[in-house]
């Protein structure tokens, strides 16, 4: 199961990441009277053919992240170093040559394939604007390109409409495969789709890793999907990453009480079937607004662990094995935890189930 | 690993049925044709467009032909539409006013159409401040009072086919391009256009092969109904004495001579032709239209480009 996660160069070191959105008034001067905070400060390291899982609640910074990355958005300030390279910095034509080593996957295929466009059209377009192939070859190599996505290859002049949420994926994933890329920034990219269906693009999204050597920055919400793809795991919370590691470490020994909090949330049938009983960190309240996050530590305002220190200063990431890192001042694996939060249960509560 | 691997096999690949891969355009049509009275619209102005393109070769009478026998005669046979004052022939006439008036009308909405949508486009595509300024232009537009302008340019530059154009397309692009601008703004954002930026596409690839045809169903309706409104304005410049000076002949230059004949000396059918080929041209293009906006829009096309 394990990979060796560091037998590979990096392909794509992130540093210091911060992406914020002005927040404008309305009126005719428009003052800049706030910030969104969307990224702030996020720094990992994706390695060669690996894939690395992004996980966090709905607006926590991960599609930002993704998005800042591909340069679809310019970042505030940070790094991002890919191949080598430092893209932050690139101008849009600069980036040209970079785009070709770095596809996305979008979440919704309703809205990623343009309802106008055929299916040739859709995944030929990276091979036309790049001149991969020679003009009359393009319709060859879109037909491989569906066929190596599992659609048929015959079916390249019809319109998006015409097919299923999960081939319309399959298309999307065709598109990012056009142009040979090394990375692929893959947007929640199950999310939208039938849990069936889910498995089946999943696999085929294995088999791009396996056999072309393609790595993954996989951004998702879903713990038990990102546990099966990616070997490495990285937890954000409110624009900062605050747990990150090998897999292993981060399910089975999680240390910061959200990771703890999220994957007691995580219904684990196996255990359900061996009688197992297991306790359930409820969290309370919402996620603070990104426009202005709580002082020192981020998460202390729902932490049932917070004390005076949280809100005074913000913790680091700290070693708590070789390459597993969580930001808390009181880090601890996930059975004391579950103790302490039963215990203090004053903002968290442990139910059984 | 295993267990997700096993549901893997049924991938989805031929099940889609042959009978649903038509294309956009003959769903449209299909579409369209369920709405029977812009189909009967259609039928009328292309009997319209054909009828004044060979018509006036197929009848005996010019309608320029001055011929004081035939004066002021009611409908006949020989005369269907009876004559004017000076004997001409006003079927002969209504034909050949038909061709200035139609083609008045479509020179005048593409024009407003290019307009329209190039400033929208930018407006939308851009942002910011270039948006803000073409909006503004927009806005002055609108205030303007237009028929004004029209008779300022009309009388400072005479009333040539081209003049009555730009006139007409001033008075009608702003439209467009607000539709065109609100269209742009909401499918920026969509995925598929950041999709195309991520592969690299080029900005001005983009606005043209991306983002306009999708652009482009309120826009044509608009045109439609557009059409409609170029024939009145350029009736009332006619019957203002603004549009084409006489002998040519439009439905609405008719309209305008007709005058004292109708009121003093009781020749209906001066003004009841011009005005029935106006009044039908103008119903059918809105019929049109109507069935167009029916057809184009997904909501009640099916499963176009919604979710199915």
């Amino acid at each position: 199961m394990s990979e060796g996660t560091h037998a590979s160069p990096p392909l794509l070191e992130v540093k210091d990441l911060v992406r914020h959105f002005p927040v404008r008034s309305s009126g005719v001067v428009r003052r800049t009277i706030g910030q969104v905070r969307a990224v702030d400060g996020v720094t990992f390291t994706v390695h060669e053919g690996s894939s690395l899982g992004l996980v966090g609640e709905s607006g926590c910074g991960k599609s930002t992240t993704g998005r800042v990355i591909t340069r679809l958005l310019d970042p505030t300030s940070g790094s991002v170093t890919f191949d080598g390279r430092d893209i932050a910095t690139l101008s849009q034509k600069q980036m040209r040559d970079v785009r070709r080593d770095i596809q996305i996957i979008f979440q919704d295929p309703y809205t990623s394939l343009n309802p106008r466009h055929t299916v040739g059209s859709i995944v030929g377009a990276p091979l036309e604007v790049h001149d991969i192939v020679p003009r009359n070859e393009v319709l060859t190599r879109v037909q491989e390109l569906l066929e190596r996505v599992g659609l048929n290859p015959e079916h390249y002049n019809r319109y998006p409409s015409e097919f299923s949420g999960g081939q319309r994926q399959r298309i999307g994933i065709a598109r990012a495969l056009a142009l040979n890329p090394k990375l692929i920034v893959a947007d929640e990219p199950v999310s939208a789709l039938d849990v069936s269906i889910q498995a089946q693009v999943i696999n085929l999204m294995e088999e791009l890793k396996r056999d072309l050597g393609i790595a993954f920055l996989f951004i998702a919400h879903d713990l038990a999907i990102v546990r099966h793809f990616c070997p490495e795991i990285a937890v954000m919370y409110l624009g900062k990453i605050v747990e990150i590691g090998p897999r292993e470490w981060v399910y089975d020994q999680p240390h910061h009480p959200y990771t703890q909090a999220l994957l007691s949330a995580v219904p684990d049938i196996k255990q359900a079937a061996l009688g197992g009983r297991r306790g359930r960190i409820k969290l309370e309240g919402d996620v603070p607004s990104p426009i202005n996050p709580p002082s020192g530590c981020r998460f202390r305002t729902r932490c049932w662990k917070a004390q005076d220190i949280c809100a005074q200063e913000e913790p680091p990431l700290l070693q708590i094995s070789p390459g597993h890192q969580a930001a808390c001042h009181f880090a601890e694996p996930m059975d004391q935890a579950l103790e302490s939060a039963g215990a203090l249960g004053t903002r968290g509560t442990i139910t059984s189930n | 690993m295993s267990e997700v691997r096993e549901a893997a096999e049924p991938v989805a690949a031929g099940d889609v049925p042959e009978e649903k891969a038509r294309s956009l355009r003959a769903e449209t049509w299909r579409q369209f044709r369920r709405h029977r009275l812009a189909v009967v619209g259609l039928a009328v102005l292309t009997l319209f467009t054909v009828a004044v393109i060979v018509g006036p070769w197929l009848i005996p009478f010019d309608p320029y032909y001055i011929d004081a026998r035939t004066a002021n005669l009611a409908p006949t046979l020989t005369h269907p539409m009876g004559t004017d004052e000076l004997g001409r022939d006003q079927l002969a006439r209504v034909l050949i006013g038909g061709r200035l008036t139609l083609a008045v009308s479509a020179a005048a909405v593409l024009v407003a159409l290019i307009v329209g949508v190039a400033v929208g486009a930018v407006a939308g595509y851009a942002g910011g401040f270039p948006d803000n300024a073409l909006m503004r232009v927009v806005d002055v537009f609108y205030a303007l009072p237009g028929l004004f302008i029209v008779i300022l340019l009309v009388a400072l530059i005479g009333p040539t086919f081209w003049t009555i154009v730009i006139a007409i397309a001033v008075l009608s692009w702003m439209n467009t391009a607000r539709l065109v601008r609100s269209s742009f703004l909401s499918l920026k954002e969509k995925e598929f256009v950041e999709a195309a930026r991520t592969v690299g596409v080029s900005d001005a690839r983009i606005v043209l092969r991306h983002i306009l045809p999708n652009a482009f169903s309120p826009v044509i309706v608009a045109a439609t109904l557009g059409v409609a409104n170029a024939i009145l304005i350029e009736s009332s410049l006619s019957f203002l004495g603004l549009g084409f000076q006489p002998p040519e002949a439009t439905w609405g230059g008719m309209l305008s001579e007709s005058k004292s004949a109708v009121i003093s000396l009781g020749q209906w059918w001066r003004g009841l032709f011009p005005g029935l080929m106006i009044f039908i041209t103008v119903l059918s293009t809105n019929f049109i239209g109507d069935g167009l906006r029916d057809a184009l829009d997904p909501r009640s096309a099916g499963n176009k480009g919604g979710r199915a």
